[in-house]
């Protein structure tokens, strides 16, 4: 009895549904591969030249006016202290890196070794002895330095006078060079039409 | 300047945007100035520089899919409206041939769309689209026979009178 129900039920619903539109009905012939909107391979084909055909024969785009001048304006204003603060900034971030990763071992060979020095007094005795004789050597290498040079400035003031002016004079001139010959300017020529 | 057609070119079909392709061919030019240590002399200059354009609007298109869009915020204008070159007859024709072409272009994906516009519109080899980016010749071939495949689906689906004459051509 409920279901005789049930199929008055669907044949009400589908006596009030309207019969499918024809492009439906073409998609079902579609789907079901032998209808006449399936493409054939021919058609494929000539889709497929008329999307090369489309694609080659489709026009370059350019610019607005002023684009280059633009351009250049960026390019110029990554000057030579921009660049080398993204290098620098990229070497400290290399050198922090290492620093974390070096920072354990390192700690703890500190640690043990003073442990050791400090654990046995003929290993601290000779510790104190070489730290002695090490601040004895670099004080009397400084002592000496400091006497040569005063002797040199003494006996002949003209070297240390030249020396001071021509060594930052020579870095500055090799910087000059480099930066006029350089890097910053060698993409400016190749992006100029010549 | 040598390149900016290039750049610009390329940029403007995989974003669709002028004001956009600009800003990206402007960030091409600078990206290149600044790793010009790793410029290979060996390669061509002009390859290395849409290498450089290419990748930079395949990161500017998925980023922008993570972008949420402002309801407020006007949308773009239609390419065609925004051409700086007035002109006769002939250049309507082709800035509306242009900008039917890019809506087919936007519907590809940002890997198969960088495929196509290397291949047609710069006809570098399967080989070379490869190394520009980073993928295999299978890959490239692959993705543009897909990518022809959808561009001819889309072709069917819309009929757009602009294209006419280039399609009488083939």
């Amino acid at each position: 009895m409920g279901n005789d129900q049930g199929n008055h039920a669907h044949q009400m619903s589908e006596s009030l549904q309207p019969d499918p539109a024809e492009h439906e009905m073409e998609a079902v012939r579609a789907r079901l591969g032998g209808g006449s909107a399936a493409p054939s391979s021919e058609q494929r084909v000539r889709q497929a030249e008329k999307v090369e055909n489309l694609l080659r024969t489709s026009p370059f785009e350019t610019p607005s006016p002023g684009f280059a001048a633009r351009v250049m304006a960026a390019v110029a204003a990554m000057t030579f202290p921009h660049m080398l603060n993204r290098r620098l900034s990229l070497s400290l971030a290399l050198a922090l890196a290492l620093a974390a990763v070096l920072t354990l071992p390192l700690l703890v060979l500190g640690v043990t070794t003073l442990f050791q020095v400090l654990s046995d007094p003929a290993a601290l005795h000779n510790f104190a002895t070489m730290a002695a004789s090490t601040i004895g050597s670099a004080s009397a290498l400084v002592g000496d330095y400091v006497a040569g040079v005063e002797s040199l400035v003494n006996e002949m003031p003209m070297v240390p006078a030249l020396l001071t002016t021509s060594i930052p004079l020579a870095m500055l001139i090799t910087w000059t060079v480099w930066y006029l010959l350089g890097g910053p300017r060698w993409l400016l020529q190749r992006l100029t039409v010549a | 300047m040598r390149y900016e057609r290039d750049v610009f070119n390329l940029t403007y079909r995989m974003l669709g945007n002028r004001g956009e392709a600009e800003d990206a061919a402007q960030e091409a030019f600078l990206r290149a100035y600044a790793n010009l240590d790793r410029y290979d002399p060996a390669r061509s200059f002009k390859t290395w520089l849409l290498s450089i354009a290419s990748n930079h609007c395949i990161d500017r298109i998925r980023r922008r899919r993570l972008t949420w869009l402002s309801l407020e915020e006007p949308l773009p204008p239609h390419p065609a409206l925004t051409s700086d070159t007035p002109g006769p007859e002939e250049a309507t024709l082709d800035n509306e041939r242009s900008a039917a072409v890019q809506g087919l272009l936007d519907e590809l994906s940002p890997d198969y769309r960088v495929a196509v516009v290397l291949r047609y519109w710069y006809d570098y080899s399967y080989a070379e689209i490869a190394e520009m980016l980073g993928t295999t010749e299978s890959a490239i071939k692959s993705r543009l026979f897909r990518a022809r495949q959808a561009l001819a689906q889309q072709l069917e689906s819309r009929p757009l009178s602009s294209l006419n004459p280039a399609l009488e051509g083939s």
